[in-house]
């Protein structure tokens, strides 16, 4: 019975975890390409050609799950040992996802680039010890906007 | 330094692995696994080689046993202790014992009576305690039906089942603890598999028990007929119960199918050629123990 529920579990977190991240994946390839010629760079100081626009604090955040198929290959991974294959995926999504949102909230401010930017990583869920949790991703940066008195 | 107009387009599968997540999950599937049969089959081979070297008194008394029975329970209690004794008398000599040790001293065994459980059961524990329920005494029809089971739960104990059965259990809980499996996910997995591994063991000792058991039932009646009257007992509750039978995968099993044990038994050169040849062989419960039963039943 226990086996059952088991199998039953992985089959539905494999299914739907493969389809979600296959969607998922295809949106943010689209979005990336729309949103390519707004750059983003992790320098510290604005560049000189941009340093009459005005300043302000972009974000972005994600949380992503992990599925029942990914827990149990990555439970496996473990005694095995290598890349965990699984996980891998779930924290590009992730960071890519948080960066694409807070492009998009620069984006609707009519910024011309963001820089200094920084991600954030953390686990959240009480089930993250036993390894079924949800991942947080936070990237945030410094919009560059042409200043309107210019 | 100058500044980029747009943001470069990656190659893909840098950060993410770029194998199917299913392949790269069935091969390790099958690693586990094949770790796990391997080392439950040592187990499972060390424990029936190591079992019976260890002394007989370094076993726990393990029993199951109600304390106040009443005074007919323990009438009954010390019929069925006597009548495994006579069992096992006359093979005292016997040099087909398991050890092949000609001066083997006879096995001691303490037989216990479970009054107050109706389903059909026997089983020996460790440190030489055979447990009879009410149910199985009314499912024998005769004294050999019943030797039968006594007999297959003696040689149990005498080929150190109970011994083997718990070094199987302890180093199947060392192993997971040391692979650091839980409950969940792949831990239930491997679990299941190495479970399912040891009741291949569990079928070996049944049939071996039921083998020793005709050989005693031989040595004392001349003949096995009657055994398998609690088999065919059990066959019946199966059909009665409809869908046990069909329900019951031989693989998950810790007894070989009964079927199998009823043809293994009555196949038997000794089932059917009774020696002495006497037409009535069946020898009859004795009338107080039907009685006892009968009245206790319809209480």
């Amino acid at each position: 019975m226990g086996f059952l529920v088991f199998l039953t579990l992985l089959i539905l977190g494999y299914l739907f975890g493969r389809l979600a991240e296959s969607r998922h994946y295809k949106s943010i390839i689209e979005r990336e390409d729309a949103l390519r010629s707004l750059p983003l760079v992790p320098i510290r100081i604005p560049p000189p050609e941009l340093m009459k626009h005005e300043s302000q604090l972009v974000t972005g955040s994600v949380v992503i799950s992990v599925d029942y198929f990914k827990t149990v290959a990555a439970s496996l991974r473990q005694l095995i040992g290598g890349r965990v294959g699984a996980y891998e995926t779930l924290i590009d999504r992730a960071r890519r996802e948080a960066l694409l949102r807070m492009q998009e909230e620069a984006n609707a401010l009519g910024a011309d680039a963001v820089y200094n930017i920084k991600y954030e990583t953390s686990r959240i869920g009480d089930n993250a010890g036993k390894g079924l949790g949800s991942v947080e991703v936070l990237a945030y940066g410094t919009a560059l906007i042409p200043s309107a008195s210019k | 330094m100058s500044f980029p107009n747009e943001n470069p387009k990656l190659p893909e599968n840098i950060n993410n692995s770029y194998e199917s997540p299913l392949v790269d999950f069935l091969s390790m599937a099958a690693v586990l696994l094949g770790v796990i049969l391997i080392l439950t089959f040592a187990i499972g081979w060390s424990a029936s080689w190591v079992g019976p070297q260890i002394p007989r008194n370094w076993e726990p008394d393990i029993s199951l046993a109600d304390t106040g029975l009443s005074e007919e329970d323990l009438r009954i209690e010390a019929y069925l202790q006597n009548l495994l004794m006579q069992l096992t008398a006359r093979d005292i000599s016997a040099q087909d014992t398991p050890s092949g040790d000609t001066n083997a001293e006879p096995i001691a065994f303490t037989l216990h009576y479970l009054p107050e459980v109706d389903v059909a059961n026997a089983f020996a524990t460790a440190g030489g305690n055979i447990h009879v329920t009410a149910g199985l005494l009314r499912a024998v029809e005769s004294e050999n039906g019943l030797a039968m089971v006594l007999a297959h739960e003696y040689a149990h104990i005498e080929l150190r089942h109970p011994a083997i059965l718990m070094l199987e259990q302890l180093g199947h809980t060392l192993l997971y603890a040391f692979l650091g499996l839980g409950d969940n996910g792949a831990g239930a997995f491997a679990q299941s598999t190495g479970m399912t591994t040891l009741m291949s063991f569990s079928r070996d000792m049944e049939r071996a028990a039921d083998l020793r058991a005709s050989d005693l039932l031989t040595a004392h009646y001349g003949h096995t007929a009657g055994a398998s009257e609690l088999f065919r007992h059990l066959l019946e509750e199966d059909e009665v119960e409809e869908g046990r039978a069909t329900s019951s995968w031989g693989l998950w099993q810790s007894h070989p199918d009964t079927q199998e044990r009823i043809e293994r038994l009555e196949s038997s050169y000794d089932y059917r050629h009774k020696k002495g040849g006497e037409a009535d062989a069946l020898r009859s419960l004795p009338d107080w123990l039907i009685t006892t039963l009968e009245l206790n039943s319809s209480e």
